[in-house]
C-alpha cells in the first residue's frame, strides 16, 4: 500500500466538516477541483498529495 | 429535477439508513421511474453520488454508505454507515448532531470509538491514514 498520508482526529473532523457540513443545502454543487484544493489548503492540507489540480 | 432527486435521497438516507430505490424515488416525487433511473445516473456522472457498478442502485450517497461498511456511525437514534473515516465524521457534520464513531483499529484490530459532542472531538487519540493521491480518489471511488 502507498505511504499515503496521515491525519490526526482533528484534522480529519475539520475536513468532514469543510466536506459536508453543507451537503443538505438544497442549492449545494461540488466544488470544482480548484475549489477544492484551494479548500484543503484552508485547513492546512497542502503539497501534491492534496492537490486535484 | 436532480436537485429534488439529491434531496429526496438524502432525506430518505438520513430517515431510514436506507437510500432509496428508483422506484422509491419516482412514486415520492411522481415521477417516471425511468425518469428516476436518469436522474441517478447523472448524479453519479457529476460524482454526488455512487451508483453500484453497471446498475442503478445507489451504493454511496456521501458521507453515507448504502452497504454495510467498518465505520458505524450513531447519531440521532439511528445507525448508519459511513464510506471511510473521513466520512464516518462527515456523518455527524452533515447532520449538525452530535454522534458515535465506531471502526477497527486499522493496525492492531482493536474497537475504536470516538464522540463528536457539541461540534467538538473530545477524544483526539488516533490517526487516519489515506493511502491514494487526491487526484486519483475517484479512479475507483469504491477502493478509495
Amino acid at each position: 500500500m502507498p505511504r499515503g498520508a496521515a491525519l490526526t482526529l482533528d484534522q480529519t473532523w475539520e475536513l468532514a466538516k469543510l466536506w459536508y457540513e453543507d451537503r443538505l443545502d438544497p442549492d449545494w454543487r461540488r466544488r470544482t477541483p480548484a475549489e477544492a484544493t484551494a479548500a484543503f489548503a484552508l485547513i492546512g492540507l497542502t503539497g501534491d498529495f492534496w492537490k486535484l489540480t | 429535477m436532480l436537485r429534488d432527486v439529491r434531496l429526496y435521497v438524502y432525506e430518505q438516507m438520513i430517515a431510514t439508513s436506507t437510500a432509496p430505490s428508483a422506484a422509491d424515488v419516482a412514486r415520492a416525487l411522481s415521477i417516471g421511474v425511468r425518469d428516476a433511473e436518469d436522474a441517478f445516473r447523472s448524479l453519479h456522472d457529476a460524482r454526488m453520488l455512487v451508483l453500484r457498478p453497471g446498475e442503478t442502485t445507489i451504493w454511496m450517497a456521501m458521507p453515507f454508505s448504502n452497504v454495510q461498511t467498518p465505520f458505524t456511525v450513531i447519531s440521532r437514534g439511528r445507525a448508519y454507515y459511513a464510506n471511510c473515516a473521513w466520512d464516518a465524521f462527515g456523518v455527524p457534520a452533515l447532520l449538525h448532531a452530535d454522534a458515535r464513531v465506531f471502526t477497527t483499529c486499522g493496525d492492531c484490530g482493536s474497537v475504536l470509538e470516538r464522540k463528536i459532542s457539541g461540534g467538538r472531538l473530545p477524544e483526539t487519540r488516533g490517526l487516519v491514514h489515506f493511502a491514494i493521491p487526491a487526484r486519483q480518489w475517484w479512479d475507483d471511488v469504491g477502493f478509495t
